[in-house]
């Protein structure tokens, strides 16, 4: 399966994510670190360095191809449904924190929560675009 | 009811009339990626009108002729 120059740059960007947020929520998770504002800056640190690799990698061995109009498409539909996705989120939290919900959450709870919702909704966006590029897809 | 319309296409068979042309070739020469050449081909994709004038130009062959309206059910 040969994949064009926009998938390797997505699969770049894609795979450091569900790897590195896999295991910092696995480790939030088992109640090692909590949330614990170093391990997660150093997360981030991490996911930004392997993604500007990856893209260096891409870039350097992929044949280049500019974005088209397909990739355009692509890259709104899957941005629409992460931020649809991304609303219906968020008022379901304001619906349980509202209707008493919200009993003993903490706020790290909360945020690890909130950085679950922006993890999943750009790991929804990014994965489907993987999808689009291999389906039918049409404006 | 409404009929449901699918756009047909006969860019495989022109891109052979026209000297084995590959998909590479073909997009570079409209501007757009081979992945999207491909997916048009499958018809799994629907150009914009844009993009349909840019591959019918690259044949030398009206739109019409490139494109076809397919009606479904």
């Amino acid at each position: 399966m040969a994949f064009s120059y926009q998938e390797k740059l997505v699969w770049g960007q894609f795979l450091p994510m569900v790897l590195l947020y896999g295991y910092y929520f696995a480790r939030v998770a088992e109640g090692r670190h909590g949330v614990a504002v170093g391990s997660l800056v150093g997360t981030l640190v991490w996911i930004a360095v392997i993604q500007v690799i990856c893209s260096i990698l891409v870039a350097a061995l992929a044949q280049r191809e500019p974005r088209d109009e397909r990739d355009r498409l692509i890259d709104y539909k899957a941005f629409k449904l992460a931020y649809l996705s991304a609303i219906f989120v968020v008022f379901f939290v304001m619906w349980l924190v509202f209707s008493g919900g919200q009993a003993g959450i903490g706020r790290g709870m909360v945020v690890t929560c909130a950085l679950g919702v922006l993890v999943g909704v750009e790991m929804l966006r990014m994965g489907t675009i993987l999808v689009l590029h291999r389906m039918s897809v049409s404006a | 009811m409404k009929t449901k319309m699918k756009i047909g296409n006969q860019v495989r068979r022109l891109r052979f009339e026209h000297g084995e042309m590959t998909q590479q070739a073909l997009a570079e020469a409209v501007g757009a990626t081979r992945q999207t050449v491909l997916a048009i081909e499958a018809g799994k994709y629907a150009p914009s009108l844009e993009l349909a004038f840019r591959i019918a130009d690259a044949f030398g062959v009206g739109v019409e002729a490139v494109f076809q309206r397919e009606y479904v059910g």
